[in-house]
């Protein structure tokens, strides 16, 4: 039987992954993550040293004793406003940070942004150098493309065009 | 030591991310961004000094020995921590943790540098240089500006 500290709980995936007989069970629905600890009578405390927090315990087992359930609202991100984590997580990396970074200028605000906007803004960040480059070619392109269809530009472009 | 990328040199096709798949049984840990239709930019891990995925691994599975990342799929619960703690989001979860591991049992270097048919992608240093010396070269040599 395990007993569930819900304050200690961080809503991770670490218990019912490791699960071997498959007795916890993570659901998410609308923005919401539920988790519920069947009873179980296995002799096995994987989930126990799985837990980040130790909020998992082991206690005697009972036939009457309650489902152990636990539920968390999911965070939302702050570019693209899917919902991506738990807030317990969050604010378990924000603790766990070394010092320099939570003391950082830029805050502990990037937290709140998803993987995928994450991504997003480095990608952007990287190609800002060959950006303007690229947009300057590719109107140059059009205008061409557009000069070649309205017959405006004779020759080699229209030329060109047909082929 | 982290992969380079030409930005310049990427066409966007995708296919880094396809030899990831490949080569960590359909995990793959990398991923192409496109920005406004005119740029594609791949999105690797860095091998951050400061590791803020390993900081954050309560279980000791993620953890920097040297200048290596090592992972040990043993200790990894699948919590997710590493994930989120990622400021580069380059880390996935599902049941274990997919991060960028260079394709350390594979011979011959990352399969996506092998893989990239524009050579934007390369993972040696000296290649680095001699880039970065042959664009300065054409910068000089063309009045217009460089590329």
């Amino acid at each position: 039987m395990i007993r569930v500290e819900s304050s200690l709980c961080l809503g991770c995936q670490s218990c019912s992954n490791v699960c071997p007989s498959q007795k916890i069970v993570r659901t998410e629905e609308d923005g919401r993550i539920s988790i519920s600890w069947k009873s179980c009578n296995e002799q096995c405390d994987l989930c126990l040293k799985a837990c980040p927090t130790k909020a998992l315990s082991l206690a005697a087992h009972e036939e009457a004793a309650p489902e152990c359930e636990a539920s968390f609202d999911m965070a939302v991100c702050k570019i693209c406003r899917s919902r991506y984590a738990t807030e317990p997580m969050l604010k378990m990396i924000e603790s766990s940070l070394p010092s320099e970074i939570q003391k950082d200028m830029t805050g502990l605000e990037w937290i709140r942004v998803c993987p995928e906007c994450r991504r997003n803004v480095e990608a952007k960040r990287l190609v800002g150098q060959i950006l303007p480059e690229r947009r300057r070619k590719d109107f140059r392109c059009s205008f061409l493309f557009i000069a070649g269809k309205r017959g405006l530009y004779p020759g080699r472009v229209q030329l060109l065009y047909d082929l | 030591m982290p992969i380079y990328i030409d930005i310049s040199k990427c066409i966007g096709c995708r296919t880094c991310e396809a030899a990831c798949q490949i080569e960590h049984e359909g995990n793959g840990r990398l991923n192409v961004h496109y920005v406004e239709d005119l740029a594609a930019v791949p999105i690797f891990c860095h091998q951050c000094e400061a590791a803020c995925c390993a900081t954050v691994c309560f279980s000791g599975a993620l953890r920097k020995d040297g200048e290596l990342m090592i992972f040990d799929e043993e200790k990894c619960t699948g919590c997710g921590l590493c994930a989120f703690a990622c400021p580069f989001g380059v880390v996935w979860v599902d049941r274990f943790a997919h991060k960028c591991d260079l394709c350390r049992d594979r011979d011959g270097g990352p399969a996506c540098v092998a893989a990239c048919p524009a050579q934007a992608l390369f993972d040696d240093f000296e290649e680095a240089i001699r880039r970065a010396r042959s664009r300065t070269a054409r910068a000089l040599a063309t009045p217009g500006g460089v590329r």
